[in-house]
């Protein structure tokens, strides 16, 4: 039985007028003008709403290659002080010209304990914030904030990082940045609006492989690209059934509500990257398919107690939730979801072109990877990512080695920290923006749909509203320093 | 060699003649032995088949094309030269003249398609015009440009319909283009537009192309060498002609005269044998290199094996007079393949082979081939554009004079 999922994010945004299904229809939708209304009613009837994109707000402009105001030192707040949020916290202190003022649990003590580590790490004492679940609309409103860092439950995502861009700060989301179709186009909206940056931490945008497999993808090492596979392939059986890791048990809950492809965009991501998604082509259609929910009830019959509250409940979302999505330039790409089975961890990270083909994950040689590319190799015989990867190694990856050595995740967590704060210091276009988080955020809602239609395919939103023809730079940057902190 | 590339830029007249000789004998330096910078340009345009031009043109189109395709394919069945013959076909339908082939006199192109300079230093997004000339008598009409960048290379448009021309005026296209970081070493980064047009001169449709290289050629082969394909059977684990490890003797290629540094007189040109150690890099698994190879003369002789049955492609010769030509050759398999499959020549052949394990495999033979493109009489060769594909392995080049 497929069940909706209404996000708890009503409870703590009060602000919000949006009654929000995995439909895709919103209020906003439905009286967004006489046009759109035309607009609406013709696809609903073509079955295909869910690419009706809502006229732009009244004073809002697009923001694709929108350069951040430079500001000298980045004054950080962060909302969410679990695993995820406690974890980024070091790097956030280490990175130079980055600054954490403020730091908020619905926890208190956990917000206690950061600013204990930033104090001890001989850095200026942030402001603790905590104790309920608006303590983080106090922050906003109190402190005068250049970048907020979100890092809570997915189903707080939305309402946190929509208040964060009202309260005049770039915001930086934690996967996914919402989970609903029309909180992604208000994050857009209000993103134009506010004239300020929310973008997805996807750290593994910045993973050695992927850039580097980005970059010989722009050269041509693979011909024209025609598909990719992403993906995020991890066992997280025992961490969903560890009392107390996910707080509450937010993330082993989703499991129960929601049929979605819930965080595929650590592989979806640098695929899109490479075929430069929103930035020369773009999403156009998502079908989806999902295996039974077996692994949960598996896991659990095996290895927890009959006492244990997770008896109670009922996993509906697939093992292995696959979507198939096509591009306007023709390509394909496949993400799948599986984090409820036995297997060793992968993010798939392959792409295909008329001229060779980049597999990671596959044991090559000390990369992970392999690689087949014509010319330079023949005899249809793989090679070892080595060679080329250290020819197309990205310029972050020669510069901070050193300082992201021992970072978190292989040292992408550092890199992407360090990106965020220079770009932000030297005014730069930020290398993910928010239509890049839309549409990597989009298959959460699109797979739920697609499940419900039987696969069938939907239409993934062009959130840019056709600023995706034209080119932009994005992670393929060019070459430039952090300013020295004065 | 292919000299019909040649042969259609000198026909096409006005921009083989001016554009090319100018800019790319400035480009590539008309002077041997001068370095070439690192980024010229070089432009070519062509007309394309006019499907209602006049009569005239259309027989004389007719007879060449049937004249070339005879002529290609009596020359060779391998892909290459059959791309290169289609090419040229639609070349010289463009020239159909019964005008002497002589670049001076051949009239200039009435639509011309003007590229405008790109800078390949990346990663950036690079804004290309494409300029429309209309010289003829007649508006051009229902104008559309495309434009094109090395494969895999993202193009966008930014505009591309351009409505109508007047005689005598020009209309701009442009289009964006993802400009990846520069890399070293050469390779030459080819952009080409096409516009398709009703009126004008009633061809239908014109095309130009700019060549940008991205560095200078090499200086000679050996600086391109980066395979070891000969070891000594006391020390074989540095062998890679193939993807096993497995390597020739050079202990059984000197005792067939083919040690270090020896002298071969290969296809009337003196081919010297790689001066260097055995284990040691030896010879260019092709990947597309760029090589100066100077002189003039009748052909430009390759020796080397392929180490598979399809070690075959195209090499493109760039002379000092700014023109370029093509030419295909193909070595056979060292071993288990007709010595003289895609048309090479067998130069020198030795018992066994070296393994990763050490020498054995001594009842069969292991060989070495030449093959050769010809150049064009009176020209001098500036470098050359070596095939792209790493199973075919090249141990020497040079003219034959």
């Amino acid at each position: 039985m497929t069940r909706m999922f209404t996000s708890p994010r009503e409870k703590v945004d009060s602000t919000n007028d949006l009654h929000s299904v995995a439909s895709g229809f919103t209020r906003r939708n439905l009286i967004g003008g006489a046009l759109a209304g035309v607009a609406l009613a013709a696809t609903m009837t073509s079955g295909a709403a869910t690419a009706a994109a809502p006229l732009r707000r009244n004073g809002s402009s697009s923001m694709a290659n929108e350069p951040f105001q430079p500001v000298d030192i980045v004054k950080i707040g962060l909302i969410g002080l679990g695993n995820r949020g406690m974890g980024m916290l070091g790097s956030w202190v280490s990175v130079p010209g980055a600054q954490v003022v403020a730091v908020c649990d619905v926890r208190a003590d956990r917000a206690t304990r950061a600013a204990d580590r930033v104090a001890n790490a001989g850095k200026p004492r942030p402001r603790e914030y905590g104790g309920s679940d608006q303590s983080f609309q106090k922050m906003l409103d109190t402190e005068e904030l250049d970048l907020v860092y979100i890092a809570t439950p997915w189903e707080f995502h939305y309402a946190q990082g929509k208040a964060a861009l009202r309260a005049g700060a770039h915001v930086g989301v934690e996967l996914p940045i919402a989970t609903e179709l029309d909180e992604l186009w208000d994050l857009v909206d209000t993103s134009e609006q506010t004239r300020k940056h929310l973008f997805l931490m996807e750290n593994c945008s910045y993973g050695r492989n992927e850039l580097a497999m980005l970059k010989m993808a722009h050269d041509g090492v693979f011909g024209d690209i025609t598909s990719g596979h992403g993906g995020y392939l991890h066992d997280l059986r025992a961490l969903l059934f560890n009392d107390g890791y996910y707080t509450d048990d937010w993330r082993r809950l989703w499991h129960t509500r929601s049929t979605a492809s819930f965080y595929a965009m650590h592989g979806l991501a640098p695929i899109a990257a490479a075929m430069d998604i929103n930035r020369g082509d773009r999403f156009t259609t998502l079908s989806a398919t999902a295996t039974a929910a077996k692994g949960l009830a598996d896991y659990r019959e095996r290895f927890v107690s009959r006492d244990h509250r997770s008896w109670k409940e009922e996993y509906i979302n697939g093992d292995l939730v696959t979507c198939m999505i096509s591009t306007a330039k023709g390509r394909v790409v496949r993400a799948e979801h599986n984090v409820s089975q036995p297997r060793p961890y992968s993010r798939i990270n392959t792409i295909e072109g008329s001229r060779g083909i980049f597999e990671d994950y596959v044991g090559g040689d000390a990369t992970g990877a392999r690689i087949y590319s014509e010319p330079r190799h023949g005899g249809d015989t793989w090679r070892g990512a080595s060679a080329l990867r250290a020819e197309f190694d990205h310029w972050l990856w020669k510069d901070l080695e050193g300082p992201a050595a021992g970072g978190g995740h292989g040292g992408m967590d550092y890199i992407l920290q360090w990106r965020i704060v220079q770009q932000m210091r030297t005014g730069q276009v930020p290398d993910i923006d928010v239509y890049d988080s839309a549409a990597w955020c989009a298959p959460v809602p699109l797979s739920v749909m697609s499940l419900e239609k039987g696969g069938r395919p939907v239409e993934v939103p062009d959130f840019t509203r056709g600023e995706w023809k034209k080119l932009r730079l994005g992670l393929d940057s060019v070459r430039s320093t952090m300013p020295a902190v004065v | 060699m292919n000299t019909k590339l040649i042969r259609r830029g000198a026909i096409a007249g006005l921009v083989l003649a001016t554009t090319l000789a100018l800019s790319a004998q400035a480009a590539f330096g008309a002077t041997p032995g001068e370095p070439v910078p690192t980024d010229p340009q070089v432009v070519t345009e062509t007309p394309a088949a006019a499907e209602d031009a006049a009569p005239e043109r259309s027989t004389a189109a007719e007879a060449s094309t049937a004249a070339e395709e005879s002529t290609a394919a009596e020359e060779s069945t391998a892909p290459e030269e059959t791309a290169a013959a289609e090419e040229s076909t639609a070349a010289e339908e463009t020239s159909g003249t019964d005008a002497p082939e002589d670049a001076e006199e051949a009239p200039a192109p009435e639509i011309a398609l003007d590229i405008s300079e790109i800078s390949l230093d990346g990663p950036a997004i690079a804004e290309v015009d494409v300029t429309v000339v209309n010289d003829s008598a007649t508006a051009m009409r229902s104008v559309a440009v495309t434009f094109e960048g090395p494969v895999g290379w993202q193009v966008a448009v930014v505009e591309d319909d351009l409505g109508s021309i007047k005689p005598g005026t020009s209309e701009t296209a442009t289009f964006q283009v993802r400009i990846p970081e520069k890399r070293p070493g050469f390779e030459l980064r080819v952009f080409t537009a096409e516009a398709t047009y009703k009126g004008g001169d009633g061809a239908g449709s014109a095309t130009s192309s700019r060549a940008v290289p991205t560095a200078a050629p090499l200086d000679n082969l050996a600086t391109a060498f980066n395979n070891v394909g000969i070891t000594s059977e006391s020390a074989t684990t540095a062998g890679a002609f193939d993807n096993e490890g497995n390597s020739f003797s050079a202990e059984k290629l000197a005792a067939a005269g083919a040690g270090k540094g020896a002298e071969l007189d290969v296809l009337g040109a003196t081919l010297q044998m790689p001066s260097v150690d055995p284990g040691t890099r030896d010879n260019v698994a092709a990947a597309g290199q760029a090589v100066r190879v100077q002189g003039a003369g009748e052909r430009l002789v390759f020796l080397g094996s392929g180490s598979s049955t399809a070690a075959t492609g195209t090499v493109t010769v760039y002379y000092s007079d700014g023109t370029v030509g093509t030419g295909s050759i193909g070595f056979p398999n060292w071993s288990f393949h007709a010595a003289d499959a895609h048309g090479a020549q067998l130069v020198v052949s030795t018992n066994g082979r070296n393994r990763p394990s050490g020498y054995g495999d001594s009842a069969y033979q292991y060989r070495m081939f030449a093959h050769s493109v010809p150049l064009d009489a009176g020209k001098t060769v500036e470098f050359v554009v070596l095939p792209g594909n790493s199973s075919m392995h090249i141990f020497a080049m040079g003219i034959a004079p």
